[in-house]
């Protein structure tokens, strides 16, 4: 245990916890009262929520970001629960950024929502059942905001678990195509993800991530069957290639704003849980697997990319990148190094505006043109100019591009393999470096291919019915996520400095 | 002022214009105020940057940094060197007349888009250029790359009079005609390879020295090279990967020449003064310090070098043979440009892998600057020709000599410069890039001199067909607008005035290049102003015959060999057959793999499920059975046996007794006994 560099400040009794119980809060009120209020209105409660929460977080965030990420901000409550460990909340270099993600994501697809979901419920012919959306939806991202501040694995875990439910019945409910099997295909992977998870967990024995006024829980074990548990189990909920089967299906089938919530927020937690149980727990069984990291890495994002080539549905496309984005974020792992690590942190930031502006978009087409086949798009940029411009910003993001923060991603994720290439020696740098700059081009050219096979060449057939006029409501949010796409490419230092600390001191030192 | 915050100035105003054009057009204001706008912020992004230069006096740079990502060490640092304040000034300059220029040439279809990218894309190459930091040096980068994409692609409804190649045509199966958003792609993905090898080689830099500032590598270049030890030569491709694919080197120049689907104004600003040029820039401001670095360490990595340099001189030569016999007039100058680019490098390379890298700065630096003022000529003249008739093809054109006489004394000026007749700008630097080439090996040389004679060869076939060719034009061509035409004829009137006060010129190009003593050697001299002569010649010969090369349509082998020529060295299909098409076969063969093992885990889940079932359900029935059947059968059994023993006869109550007592007896007589 260890707290080399890192000081520990509390903020007010209660911040961190109110700021996961508001969206709960009002996510309950929206159940109680259902239809008794209008849409609208559900949408400003679950809004203000949000923003409530992003308030009560903002301390704890000021005082990790400007102090660069040396000082950690904990919730002073926290359980000492006998066997399981400390129940806490807290803020790091690294959760500072997830959390951040979460909730502006967050709050501006809820908004985003309302909109949709009118599209939806008329479109399915039921009346509109707000209230059970939005308690669903608030639980669902509450959960999510929860497990990134949670200093516990256990804790972690139930928080995990606070998201499932209310997404599976999310795609049940509102989902398209046969949305009662896909719901149950999401429900039992990514349960048995979080129970392998938890079965490693028990395997090790230590439930803490960190533990108030005593420090970070690091290097607890050198076991590698725990390690793989967690990996596998994590590795499940992130879709690396081979365990991510389900995601296809519930990325492109869920209503579109849960699929803006699931692939760019919630598949990357994954990836964040990583650093806190692998990394963090067994760092020298996990520095000894990099090669085999590295392999599986690049085989999920030139899996992932590649089968972007030949998708004509537009959210199965997006899912398909979303699998490819999270070998971004293990690569950044793999590598195992702060700088390549900060870099998988800045990715999930990069991911979750990016892909949520995506499939933003794609309800966009949903909503207007009524349809997600590419076949029936082309030469769309005429009628919809505000659209391709906000899902040219989206592409930015993913292919790296400025001035989106995606190409800050990109150069972390880089130098930290580079770094990591340099000791394989001439040969195995030659061998290795290939792929990364095959897998990061690939992300480019088929984000430009889809940009192009949407909005330019020759017109498709449902141009004449394009417009945009209508679709204020829906890309006015997703106007606001493509300028914080952009001003975090100039305040990348917010973000990156804090994340570089702590794993620099805490985690790979 | 210090002259790094005159290029600060020069960097910002276009990047902040480019955000006010978007929110101008958002309000729909009208398209000339926004244009207008554009091009003027250019204009004094010109000035700017020619007071970097004018208040650098002597200093050998000047810098500011603002720190911005102090955990990575990038700063948000400009560089105002002798080198980084030529290549600005040229740019900006250049940038600013093709910007006029576009005002009238672009009208309103897209004007906001247009401009846009365009002060997007001059801002990230003045960027790039002043940068003192690799991470600001590769967004600037990525920038170019970003708005050249969407300025190639700009024609977005595929409009047939900006397709590139004959419609229609095909080799080995594959088409050889472009649309403009098929040539975006192209230029983004071509590029695109090499940027993502460059962004490694900038992390070994940082690996290895700890800092992305270039001043730094710069000055520790041998220090790099000693930790790099045998990944020297890797670290030199991956670095210079990007500037290969963005300075069109072969393979790579595939994407130079399609993105003529562009308006002729961006081919002009991607070929003259920015985009192309960045990866000579890249290779000015890195080659000399790495060169000087490898020679320290035993010449480690100097081969790599000397075999860009033989890569360089067959882009050269490859790019002019197909000059010779193109049809199209842009495509014509954009397989000029691939050419000219390859001699700076190769000048730069040749230079570099001799050890003396200061006479390819010295070549490379003078051959940019001199082809970027006759290129833009060029290509403005050439888009004016071009609207005139209506046609993308110089078989369109001829005789507009007399019906746009200053539109051709601007392309016979410039294209006098790019043949390499003195006193243009075009034979000073010519020779210097030769002389620098020569020192590899004469051959070399000699490569050099022979594309230079194709060079004149296909400027004069090309200026004759358009301007002399006893042929009736299509339309009704006549010169263009003042705002179109001035800009060129300045450009043109320039690479003469260029030439004529050459010396002055090369005094500060020389300080660039930290050079002082420069011995011409007459037999490049000589040969190349003779290859110049000979090769411009050949509109003399024309003249006299205009079907003096009607034979070539006798002969079949002449015929495959233009057919060759023309179709690119078949390098287009070869690419599409051997990367592109196989990687579209995998994506699907990966999708019937993906469905099967979809198929696989759920239904074998499924399946796995249904044999539990079944299985469950036979032991579940059998338990059921021997639980609530057969045990109440056993008991019931039980019960009416003991009943029947139940009889109400005394005999046989007697006969239990007894027997029970013969049993107890036994019993204990086994206990006991």
């Amino acid at each position: 245990m260890k707290n080399m560099g890192v000081n520990e400040v509390y903020v007010p009794q209660y911040t961190l916890w109110l700021s996961i119980l508001a969206p709960i809060v009002s996510g309950t009120l929206s159940g109680l009262l259902g239809s008794r209020i209008s849409g609208k209105t559900h949408m400003l409660i679950s809004t203000i929520s949000w923003i409530l929460s992003f308030f009560l977080v903002l301390p704890a965030m000021k005082t990790v970001i400007l102090s660069s990420g040396k000082i950690i901000a904990v919730d002073p409550v926290y359980a000492l629960i006998p066997g399981l460990g400390h129940f806490s909340l807290f803020i790091d270099g690294i959760s500072a950024a997830f959390a951040l993600a979460i909730i502006l994501v967050s709050l501006l697809i809820a908004i985003y929502s309302y909109p949709y979901m009118e599209h939806r419920f008329h479109e399915m012919g039921i009346p509109p059942s707000w209230g059970t959306y939005y308690i669903l939806y608030q639980f669902f991202t509450a959960g999510m905001l929860g497990a990134v501040l949670a200093g516990n694995g256990i804790l972690f875990y139930l928080f995990l678990e606070l998201t499932l439910i209310p997404s599976a019945l999310l795609i049940v409910f509102y989902g398209y195509g046969e949305r009662i099997k896909v719901g149950l295909i999401y429900l039992v992977w990514t349960h048995i993800g979080a129970l392998l998870f938890l079965l490693g967990l028990f395997i090790t024995g230590t439930y803490d991530f960190y533990i108030p006024a005593i420090g970070y829980v690091i290097g607890v074990s050198t076991a590698l069957l725990p390690l793989v548990l967690i990996l596998i189990g994590l590795g499940i909920k992130s879709s690396y290639a081979g365990l991510h089967l389900w995601l296809p299906y519930a990325h492109a089938e869920a209503p579109t704003p849960v699929s803006a919530l699931l692939s760019p927020l919630l598949i990357g937690i994954g990836g964040y849980a990583v650093i806190r149980a692998a990394v963090g727990y067994f760092p020298e069984t996990w520095i000894s697997i990099r090669p085999f990291l590295f392999a599986w890495a690049i085989i999920t994002m030139l899996y992932g990319g590649f089968l972007v080539l030949v998708q004509q549905d537009i959210k199965r496309l997006f899912a398909y990148s979303s699998i490819s984005q999270m070998g971004y974020m293990l690569l950044g792992l793999a590598v195992a190094n702060p700088v390549g690590q900060a870099g998988a942190v800045l990715h999930y930031v990069v991911h979750a505006f990016g892909k949520a502006i995506l499939f933003g978009i794609a309800g966009v087409f949903i909503a207007t043109i009524g349809t997600r086949s590419l076949k029936e798009m082309g030469g769309l940029l005429a009628k919809m100019p505000i659209t391709a411009a906000v899902a040219l910003v989206g592409f930015m993001l993913i292919s790296g591009l400025p001035p989106t923060m995606g190409l800050w991603s990109e150069v972390y994720l880089a130098f930290g393999y580079a770094k990591w290439g340099l000791s394989l020696g001439a040969s195995g740098f030659a061998s290795t470096v290939i792929f990364v700059v095959a897998g990061m081009t690939l992300t480019a050219i088929y984000s430009f291919i889809a940009f192009r096979r949407i909005f330019l060449g020759e017109k498709g057939p449902r141009v004449d019915k394009a417009d945009e006029k209508h679709a204020e409501g829906l890309l006015s949010p997703l106007i606001i996520l493509a300028v914080l796409g952009v001003a975090f490419f100039v305040a990348i230092a917010l973000l990156a400095e804090p994340a570089l600390y702590t794993l620099k001191q805490v985690y790979l030192p | 002022m210090e002259p790094a915050e005159y290029a600060l100035i020069s960097i910002l105003v276009p990047y902040i214009v480019s955000g006010i054009v978007l929110l101008l057009g958002y309000l729909r204001v009208k398209w000339s105020i926004i244009a207008w706008i554009g091009s003027l912020s250019i204009g004094l992004s010109s000035i700017a940057s020619f007071l970097a230069l004018a208040y650098l006096h002597g200093e050998e740079y000047n810098r500011v940094v603002y720190r911005w990502v102090p955990g990575l060490h990038v700063d948000f640092a400009l560089r105002v060197d002798m080198l980084s304040a030529i290549v600005g000034l040229v740019v900006a300059v250049l940038s600013f007349l093709i910007g006029l220029y576009s005002i009238e040439y672009i009208g309103s279809w897209g004007a906001v888009r247009y401009w846009f990218l365009y002060t997007f894309f001059v801002a990230s190459m003045l960027l790039l250029v002043y940068a003192d930091n690799l991470v600001p040096l590769f967004i600037g980068w990525e920038g170019t790359g970003l708005s050249s994409w969407g300025l190639i692609s700009f024609y977005y409804d595929e409009r047939e009079e900006a397709w590139v190649g004959d419609p229609g045509r095909t080799r080995l199966g594959i088409p050889m005609w472009f649309t403009p958003t098929h040539s975006g792609l192209r230029a983004l993905g071509f590029t695109r390879v090499g940027d993502m090898g460059m962004i490694v080689g900038m992390g070994v830099i940082y690996a290895l020295l700890g800092t992305t500032s270039i001043t730094e590598l710069l000055e520790n270049s041998t220090h790099l090279i000693t930790q790099l030890g045998d990944i020297t030569a890797i670290w030199i491709i991956l670095f210079y990967l990007g500037a290969l694919a963005k300075s069109a080197q072969f393979p790579f120049h595939e994407w130079l020449v399609t993105a003529m689907t562009g308006p002729t104004s961006v081919s002009a600003l991607i070929h003259a003064a920015t985009m192309v040029k960045a990866g000579v820039f890249f290779a000015l401001r890195f080659t000399p310090a790495i060169a000087l670095g490898a020679v320290a360490v035993k010449g480690l990595g100097l081969n790599v070098f000397e075999a860009f340099t033989w890569l360089s001189l067959l882009t050269a030569f490859a790019t002019a043979t197909m000059a010779i016999v193109a049809r199209e007039l842009k495509l014509i100058l954009a397989y000029s440009t691939a050419s000219q680019l390859s001699y700076m490098l190769a000048a730069i390379f040749a230079a570099a892998a001799a050890g003396e890298p200061a006479l390819g700065t010295l070549g490379g630096l003078s051959h940019l600057v001199s082809h970027a003022v006759f290129k833009a000529a060029l290509f403005l003249a050439a888009g004016a020709a071009i609207h005139a008739v209506h046609s993308r093809f110089i078989t369109d054109m001829g005789q507009l000599r007399r019906l746009m006489p200053l539109t051709f004394a601007s392309m016979l000026l410039a294209g006098l410069s790019l043949s390499a007749i003195p006193p243009f700008s075009g034979w000073w630097s010519k020779d210097i890039v030769v002389h620098a080439i020569n020192m590899i090996s004469a051959n070399a040389a000699l490569i050099a001199l022979f594309t230079a004679f194709l060079t004149a060869a296909y400027t004069a076939r090309m200026i004759y067909y358009v301007f002399l060719w006893p042929h009736k034009p299509h339309g009704h061509p006549h010169e263009p607008g003042k705002l179109m035409l001035y800009p060129y004829l300045v450009l043109g009137i320039a690479s003469l005035a260029l030439g004529i006060f050459w010396p002055n010129i090369e005094y500060y190009i020389a300080e660039a290049a930290t050079i002082h003593e420069f011995e011409q050697i007459k037999f490049i001299v000589i040969g190349g102003t003779v290859v110049g002569f000979a090769g411009f010649s050949i509109i003399g010969v024309y003249i006299v015959n205009p079907r003096v090369f009607a034979f070539v349509e006798k002969s079949t082998v002449l015929i495959a060999i233009r057919d060759f020529l023309y179709d690119r060295w078949l390098l287009n299909p070869v690419i599409y057959r051997i990367i592109v098409l196989p990687s579209y076969a995998f994506s699907k063969s990966l999708y019937v793999f993906e469905q099967l093992f979809d198929r696989l885990v759920h239904m074998g889940t499924a399946w796995i499920g249904q044999i539990a079932m079944r299985i469950s359900g036979v032991t579940e029935l059998a338990y059921d059975d021997s639980l609530h059947i057969k045990l109440v059968r056993v008991a019931s059994s039980w019960s009416s046996f003991i009943r029947s023993l139940q009889s109400g006869d005394i005999r046989s109550y007697i006969t239990y007794l007894i027997s029970g007592v013969i049993l107890v007896v036994i019993i204990t007589y086994i206990v006991v006994g």
